[in-house]
C-alpha cells in the first residue's frame, strides 16, 4: 500500500483521542513531528471542543480539609464522559504540585489545560505555587514560584493588598507586566476566573462596605481580551449592593453568573455581548436543596432539561442532575468517586496537546514501583 | 443547482453521466450524485464551458485513479447523502432518513476490510468527495484508536526511523498511553 500523503494523515490524526496520539509519537519520527506541530494542536483542540472527545471532569480535593480524613489524597480523580448521559468510572490522577499535607486548589481551566496553585502561608507574605497542568496527558510546568504580598480575594476580610497583572507566554515560557494595568479604584476581587473566546472574566465589587456581618457591594464583570491585553467592566444585573458571595462560570459557551443569597441560586446566562440587557435566567434554586449553598453548574445534559451541579455544603460536596423545570435533583454516582466525603473542586477538560513539551507528571507509588521491578532484574 | 434552466427536466428525475475507472469500467451515475464529487464537478463545468453538445450523457469522465470497486462503494455512500436537489423533508422524513443512513453506514463499515479503507480514503480525496472524506477518515480514525504502534505502522506502511534505545526510552516515559491497546 503506497504512502498517504500527509494531508490526509493529518485528516485522520486530528480526529484521534490524546492518549492515541501519544502512543503514535512513536510510530516514526514524521508522525512525531506533524503532531507536536503548532498547527495541528490548535486543529486538534478545535475538534476536541466542538465534539464529545475526550471530554473529562477532574476532582481535586479543596483547601478546607474534611475533619474526619486527615490524610490529605496526593491524587485528583478524572471522570472521562463520552456522552453526557454517561460517565466512566473515575480514574485516580497524580497532579504535580503534592507537597506535604497541604491541599492544591483549583484555580482555573481552559482548553485541556488546568491552573492549580498551592500556597505555604506565613503571617503576611504567601508563597505561592502556581502550575498548569494538562491531565489527560499528563504534562505540567511551574508558572510561579514567588513571595509576594497577600492580594485580598472576595470571601477573605482582609485589606486590599497591592495588584500587578502579568500575563504568561506559553510559546515564550515567560511573564510580562502588561500596559493597561488593573485597578484603578479600591475593590474586591473574585479569586477565579471564567475563560471564554479568548477572554478571562472576574467578578469584582466596587463600593464595598461591611453590613450586617457581610460584606456588600456592588458586582461587576471584568474581562481581559488576551488579544488586545485590554481590561473592560461591565455592569451586572444587580442593581444593588448585595452579599458578595457570587459565582461566575463557562455553562454551553457562554458565561454563567450565580447570585448566592442565604436561601437561593440565582442563575443567568449571558447569551451574546457582556452587556446585562442580554443577560436571561435560566433558574433559580431554592431552599428545598437542603441549605447547600454554592452550587456550581458543570453542564447542561444532551435535551438541555437538566444541569448537573456541584452542589457545596460546609462540609462536603457532591453531584447532581439537577432538572430546571420539575425542580428536582437525582444524585450522580460515579463509580471511584468518593461520595460526599469530602469537598472538591472540578474542573472541566477537552483533549489537548498543550504542554506536550512539558514536565511529566511523575506518580511517586509507579516510580516506587519501577525502581522495585528494576532491582529485581 | 445541478438543474439549471437549460435542462428542462423536473428536479426528481436524474440527469446521468458516466465515469470511467481505472479498469475500464463504466458507470452511469445520477448528476446530483456525480456533483458531490468536485473533481468530476470541475471537469463537467470546464467541459460545458468549451461544448454546449457535448454534455450530458453523452461526455464520458475518465478517472484514472479509481478502481471500479472503490467507485462503486463511493457512489452508493454518496446516494445516501441528502441530496442538494432534494425537495424539503418534513421534520419525521428527514429523522427516519437519518436512521437510514446510520443503518447503512454500519452495514458499510462491518462489511469493510480495514485495507479497504485506506483505498475509499485515496480516492475520496483524489475525487474531492467531502462527505466521503469526512466519513472514512473518521471511519480509520475509529479502527486505529487502540491500536499497538506496530500495526499502525504496518497498516500505513511506515517505516520505523527511531533507533531501538530512542524507542524503549519512550515508552517507558509514556507507559500509560501504551495500556489497554488492542492484540495485535
Amino acid at each position: 500500500m503506497s504512502h498517504l500523503p500527509v494531508e490526509i494523515i493529518t485528516k485522520i490524526l486530528f480526529r484521534l483521542p490524546v492518549k492515541s496520539l501519544l502512543r503514535f509519537l512513536c510510530v516514526s519520527k514524521s508522525w512525531y513531528d506533524l503532531t507536536k506541530h503548532p498547527a495541528f494542536i490548535k486543529l486538534h483542540l478545535h475538534r476536541s471542543i466542538g465534539t464529545n472527545r475526550d471530554h473529562t471532569l477532574i476532582f481535586g480535593k479543596t483547601y478546607k480539609a474534611c475533619r474526619s480524613y486527615s490524610a490529605v489524597p496526593r491524587y485528583f480523580v478524572s471522570v472521562h464522559f463520552p456522552s453526557k448521559n454517561h460517565f466512566d468510572k473515575g480514574l485516580k490522577l497524580h497532579q504535580p504540585l503534592y507537597c506535604g499535607r497541604r491541599s492544591i486548589r483549583i484555580l482555573g481551566y481552559c482548553h485541556g489545560l488546568v491552573c492549580i496553585y498551592h500556597k505555604t502561608q506565613e503571617i503576611t507574605i504567601w508563597n505561592p505555587l502556581i502550575a498548569i497542568w494538562n491531565p489527560l496527558i499528563r504534562k505540567y510546568k511551574i508558572l510561579l514560584r514567588e513571595r509576594i504580598l497577600k492580594p485580598s480575594d472576595l470571601k477573605n476580610v482582609q485589606p486590599l493588598g497591592e495588584f500587578e497583572v502579568k500575563v504568561y507566554s506559553l510559546r515564550l515560557d515567560s511573564w510580562r507586566k502588561i500596559e493597561d494595568q488593573w485597578p484603578k479604584k479600591e475593590c474586591k476581587i473574585s479569586s477565579t476566573s471564567a475563560s471564554l473566546n479568548g477572554a478571562l472574566h472576574w467578578l469584582v465589587a466596587e463600593d464595598i462596605s461591611y453590613d450586617m456581618h457581610r460584606w456588600m457591594g456592588l458586582v461587576c464583570l471584568l474581562a481581559f481580551d488576551l488579544a488586545i491585553e485590554k481590561f473592560q467592566v461591565f455592569k451586572t444585573l444587580v442593581q444593588q449592593k448585595i452579599d458578595l458571595e457570587t459565582g461566575l462560570e463557562v455553562l454551553k459557551g457562554q458565561l454563567c453568573f450565580i447570585e448566592l443569597t442565604n436561601e437561593y441560586n440565582d442563575v443567568w446566562l449571558m447569551k451574546e455581548s457582556r452587556e446585562a440587557s442580554s443577560w436571561t435566567r435560566i433558574y433559580k434554586i431554592g431552599p428545598c436543596l437542603r441549605s447547600f449553598s454554592y452550587c456550581k453548574p458543570l453542564m447542561f445534559s444532551e435535551n438541555e432539561k437538566k444541569i448537573l451541579l456541584e452542589m457545596c455544603h460546609l462540609k462536603h460536596t457532591k453531584l447532581v442532575w439537577y432538572e430546571i423545570e420539575k425542580n428536582r435533583e437525582e444524585s450522580v454516582k460515579i463509580q471511584n468517586l468518593p461520595n460526599s466525603l469530602w469537598k472538591f473542586g472540578t474542573a472541566t477538560c477537552v483533549g489537548s496537546l498543550l504542554l506536550l513539551d512539558g514536565h511529566n507528571v511523575i506518580d511517586p507509588a509507579e516510580q516506587k514501583k519501577k525502581k522495585t521491578n528494576k532491582r529485581k532484574r | 443547482m445541478s438543474n439549471t434552466s437549460e435542462n428542462p427536466k423536473p428536479s426528481s428525475s436524474s440527469a446521468k453521466m458516466t465515469l470511467k475507472t481505472s479498469d475500464n469500467e463504466l458507470f452511469e451515475v445520477e448528476e446530483a450524485v456525480a456533483m458531490k464529487f468536485c473533481t468530476v464537478k470541475q471537469y463537467f463545468e470546464d467541459e460545458k464551458d468549451s461544448d454546449v453538445a457535448a454534455r450530458g450523457s453523452t461526455t464520458v469522465i475518465p478517472l484514472p485513479n479509481v478502481h471500479s470497486a472503490v467507485l462503486a462503494t463511493l457512489i452508493s455512500y454518496g446516494k445516501k447523502l441528502p441530496q442538494s436537489n432534494a425537495v424539503a423533508d418534513n421534520h419525521e422524513e428527514e429523522e427516519t432518513k437519518k436512521k437510514e443512513r446510520k443503518k447503512y453506514e454500519q452495514g458499510l463499515l462491518k462489511n469493510l476490510m480495514p485495507g479497504e479503507l485506506l483505498d475509499l480514503i485515496s480516492a475520496a480525496n483524489y475525487l474531492d468527495f467531502k462527505e466521503g472524506l469526512e466519513f472514512f477518515n473518521q471511519a480509520l480514525a475509529d479502527h486505529i484508536q487502540n491500536k499497538s504502534v506496530e500495526y499502525v505502522r504496518k497498516f500505513f506502511g511506515i517505516k520505523n526511523d527511531y533507533e531501538p534505545h530512542e524507542e524503549e526510552k519512550y515508552r517507558e516515559e509514556y507507559a500509560w498511553a501504551f495500556e489497554g491497546v488492542d492484540e495485535d
